[in-house]
């Protein structure tokens, strides 16, 4: 079947400074895909990208199987665009909103926009101008579900938004995507929402795609060891060990590896681990120990 | 087609355009200077040409041969210019040329006649007031009406804003009557009330025939003056004197110069070389000897001195225009400029001039030693056509170029707008 | 769809076109009431030869508004589309872009037609009731370029808003001025007959010039 998203060797500069080289990547349909990476690293390049709203140096991208540099105004209404900090036109009201955009598509759903509306402590005249950012991100998420969109891409939905609006707005998105096959492309800076929501990840680092896999698997695989290491001895990264750190004797690291293999891993570098330590990882846990900290 | 690119060339040419028209304007501004040609007055004392230098001090008053004048010495070697002062300091002499003069008959004998490109390159609100020529008071009295003209003439009441009917069918049959061709092709005349007399309006027909068409007691007086027979008419130019000697200047299309005469609408030919309406600009101060008939053309001006008598030439003297700083170094740097208002027209469009060869040939050089350094320092680079561009419009094209160059490196990736 | 384009356009600046449509009819009984003072004062038959002779233009102090007017709401149609770049909603609705472009200018363009032309059509008559059919026309056609000022100054302003870089905007800005100042230039009422044509083409061609900035804003040109 033909990917909802497919992006092949994207190469982008800003100036002489490059984002990232050759990235490859496609998104099948009925997925929710969260785009990780740590500030600067271009996720909302990515969006742009995508969206036809940046020129990369070189390579393309194919949205619904058209080229994001011509998106036939047909596609476009199969596609829903959350912009980065719930960005919507500020001088409507809800109603107003409401009315302007239900005439572009053909299968507006004004349901689930009102019921989501009426949970709003907001009066229908009220602009959006004067509203708190968590009320405008329900009402661009409201608006987005009665676009009805075969593809949902939502840049930093969190953004400003406090934990209770996260949750609803969390809840709200996971719901309306199970119950029909709708394919999302989600970035976020808070990776805790994304554990409950997404089902594969794509992990950034300055230049390239450092993992793209299904969440269940960097969950299920993806490990925290910690263990004790005679003083003074330090521990090379490698292909399979992530990010090692050595304070007072007490070593961590990160790896996909089971317990036994990473030992011996670490027996090659030569010397023996002892009182190693396997800890599952929230998605959290698991994306600094694949980014590091710094 | 709406593409970038397409966008992009003609907001370059555009900006060339605008540049082509501020940069000389900002030159011609740093770099103006008061410069003209010295006021020159013709003694009928001496038969010298008298002119008023200013060296940057002082004003001096030198002839041709360099001698220079005190103010008094002055005013007695051109009396007819300076008669009052000379009245009042009781030096006027009792004749000159043994003419037995007065100051009566100085002043009877004495005008001054000014037009310039700019009063014939021009329109004016189509509304004249037609005054009552034989009032039998000093001074005109403004109507209560004014007309306009075009197919026909109208009258319209002020106090009423309606059209005058019965006024307006009297001039239009008497006009009709003496033969003027509808409708009007121009029409010359002084609006003001401030003249000394009135001679109503001159007007040109539609078949090139010269009519006076004035208000005698309240009654038309139209008249053609048969001048259109003899000469091919462009344009005139009317003018008051103390003495009613003439009507005004008449030019025609051959480039000569007539008065209209009060003597039957006699006209009277300037024997002055040709005088071209668009470009140069006429001066006349008459007196009781000499008409000093000074003619500024766009690179010399010209200075005849026609006897007041039979107007013949008596003498003449040429100065050539010294160019200024602008006129210097333009030719150098830039192939033409863009001028939209002129000194020869009140109208604004824009017009191209100054062309010089010369200044292609430096921008060339100046392109090349500029394409040379950035190709050097890698920084910049420049399409075939660009170039071309640049060497045409030179540096002002590259500054052009430069003000939309795009930014982002050159990608197989073109946007576009569905 | 081109309603609801209209639409939204009405809702962001419904306030602000009453407010110049307001100010454009607030003119003309300042400027008939200051013309009946000047007939008292200096009769009629007299202020008649007076502007036939000096060429007065008693309403010119209009010259500046429609170009006020345009550059307003060019402002106030385009920055909140610019603010946050929320102008990539406006062109991710499933309509041609450029289409939706040009309905947002036309509706700019639209409005000020129609505070123009309902301005000047009452003045006008207004002041035919006191002045003869040459003086009207005359004003009328030092009047034109002022018109032309205000629309292309209305183009020249979307086009410099949305315009992604600033150091971009400040060159169009620049651009902008040089080219507006060619339409106020006149002194005489009949300065502009022959340049008239030129300026209602430099208007039209500005029409496009929006279109290189949405490119621009399409590459994601940045600083």
């Amino acid at each position: 079947m033909e990917p909802i998203i497919k992006c092949e060797n994207i190469t982008h500069y800003y100036g002489k400074r490059l984002i990232y080289e050759n990235l490859n990547f496609t998104v099948a349909k009925g997925k929710i895909l969260g785009l990780l990476g740590k500030n600067g690293t271009g996720k909302t390049t990515i969006i742009n990208i995508l969206n036809g709203y940046l020129k990369p140096y070189s390579g393309s991208c194919y949205l619904l199987g058209e080229d994001m540099r011509t998106l036939s105004p047909a596609t476009k209404s199969r596609i829903g665009l959350l912009l980065e900090g719930h960005v919507q036109h500020s001088y409507f009201n809800i109603v107003q909103i409401e009315k302007f955009y239900s005439r572009f598509f053909p299968n507006w759903k004004s349901e689930p926009y009102w019921e989501l509306m009426n949970r709003l402590k907001v009066t229908r005249t009220q602009k959006l101008s004067t509203m708190s950012c968590g009320q405008r991100s329900q009402v661009a998420l409201g608006l987005i579900l009665a676009q009805d969109p075969e593809l949902l891409i939502l840049d930093d939905f969190s953004m400003g938004l406090d934990p209770g609006y996260r949750r609803l707005f969390v809840d709200y998105l996971r719901e309306y995507v199970a119950a029909s096959d709708k394919t999302v492309f989600l970035t976020s800076h808070i990776i805790q929402d994304m554990e409950q929501l997404i089902d594969e990840a794509i992990i950034l680092d300055f230049g390239k795609i450092l993992l793209h896999s299904s969440t269940q698997a960097i969950m299920d695989q993806f490990r925290r060891f910690r263990f004790n290491c005679p003083q003074g001895s330090t521990i090379n990264a490698t292909s399979e060990l992530y990010h090692p750190e050595v304070i007072n004797g007490q070593a961590e690291l990160y790896s996909f590896l089971p317990q036994q293999q990473v030992e011996e891993e670490i027996k090659m570098q030569g010397f023996s681990p002892t009182n190693m330590r396997e800890e599952t990882l929230s998605l959290e846990d698991a994306f600094i120990g694949l980014t590091g900290k710094y | 087609m709406i593409t970038k690119k397409n966008i992009q060339a003609i907001l370059i040419v555009l900006t060339t355009a605008l540049l082509y028209w501020i940069l000389p304007w900002a030159i011609k501004l740093m770099t103006n200077e008061a410069l003209d040609y010295p006021f020159t007055y013709y003694s009928s004392i001496n038969n010298q040409f008298i002119q008023t230098v200013f060296d940057g001090k002082e004003m001096k008053r030198v002839d041709l041969e360099g001698r220079e004048y005190n103010q008094d010495e002055y005013d007695s070697i051109v009396p007819m210019f300076n008669y009052r002062q000379l009245m009042q300091d009781g030096r006027l002499p009792d004749t000159i040329k043994g003419v037995a003069i007065n100051p009566k008959q100085i002043q009877l004998n004495q005008f001054f006649f000014r037009c310039t490109p700019r009063n014939y390159n021009s329109c004016s609100v189509n509304l004249y007031p037609m005054y009552e020529s034989m009032s039998g008071r000093v001074s005109l009295e403004s109507p209560d009406d004014l007309f306009s003209i075009d197919h026909r003439i109208r009258f319209y009441e002020a106090e009423t804003n309606k059209l005058k009917q019965d006024k307006s069918r009297l001039f239009q049959t008497a006009m009709e009557k003496r033969g003027f061709q509808f409708p009007v092709q121009w029409i010359a005349g002084n609006l003001s009330a401030r003249k000394p007399y009135d001679e109503g309006w001159f007007m040109l027909d539609a078949d090139g025939q010269l009519f006076q068409v004035k208000m005698v007691n309240g009654k038309p007086f139209v008249k053609n003056t048969k001048a259109g027979e003899k000469i091919d008419i462009v344009w005139m130019k009317t003018i008051e004197t103390a003495n009613h000697r003439l009507y005004g200047f008449v030019f025609d299309r051959q480039q000569n110069v007539y008065f209209l005469s009060d003597v039957n609408y006699e006209l009277v030919k300037l024997p002055i070389d040709s005088f071209d309406l668009k470009k140069d600009r006429m001066l006349i101060m008459a007196n009781l000897f000499y008409w000093n008939v000074t003619v500024t053309r766009p690179h010399q001006r010209d200075l005849y001195i026609l006897d007041n008598n039979d107007l013949n030439r008596a003498d003449e003297h040429t100065e050539f225009h010294e160019p200024n700083q602008w006129e210097k170094i333009q030719p150098w740097i830039f192939p033409c400029y863009i001028e939209l208002k002129s000194y020869h027209s009140t109208y604004i469009f824009p017009r191209f001039i100054g062309w010089s060869a010369k200044a292609v040939l430096t921008n060339g050089l100046a392109v090349i030693l500029m394409i040379g350094l950035l190709w050097w320092r890698k920084k910049q680079r420049f399409s075939l056509i660009q170039l071309a561009y640049i060497m045409l419009t030179g540096v002002i094209g590259a500054i052009a170029v430069w003000c939309f160059k795009e930014k982002q490196q050159e990608t197989k990736n073109i946007i576009q707008l569905k | 769809m081109t309603k609801a384009i209209f639409y939204k356009e009405w809702i962001k600046l419904r306030w602000l076109l009453v407010s110049i449509a307001t100010i454009f009819l607030a003119m003309i009984p300042y400027l008939v009431l200051s013309l009946q003072s000047k007939f008292r004062f200096a009769g009629k038959a007299h202020l008649w030869s007076v502007i036939a002779e000096k060429d007065v233009n008693l309403i010119s102090q209009l010259q500046y508004l429609p170009l006020v007017a345009g550059l307003i709401l060019g402002l106030f149609q385009f920055i909140p589309e610019m603010s946050k770049r929320s102008l990539k909603l406006t062109l991710h609705l499933p309509h041609p872009e450029k289409l939706t472009i040009v309905k947002m200018i036309l509706f700019g363009l639209g409005s000020l037609a129609i505070s123009f032309l309902l301005s000047g059509s009452l003045l006008f008559s207004l002041l035919s009731l006191s002045l003869p059919p040459t003086i009207i026309t005359t004003w009328l056609t030092a009047s034109l370029p002022w018109y032309l000022a205000g629309f292309t100054a209305y183009i020249l302003t979307v086009w410099i808003c949305i315009e992604p870089s600033w150091k971009r905007r400040l060159i169009n800005a620049l651009f902008s001025g040089a080219l507006l100042s060619v339409f106020l230039r006149a002194s005489g009422s009949f300065d502009y007959t022959y340049a008239t044509p030129i300026l209602l083409a430099i208007g039209l061609l500005a029409l496009i010039f929006p279109f290189y900035s949405v490119f621009r804003f399409k590459e994601g040109v940045s600083e």
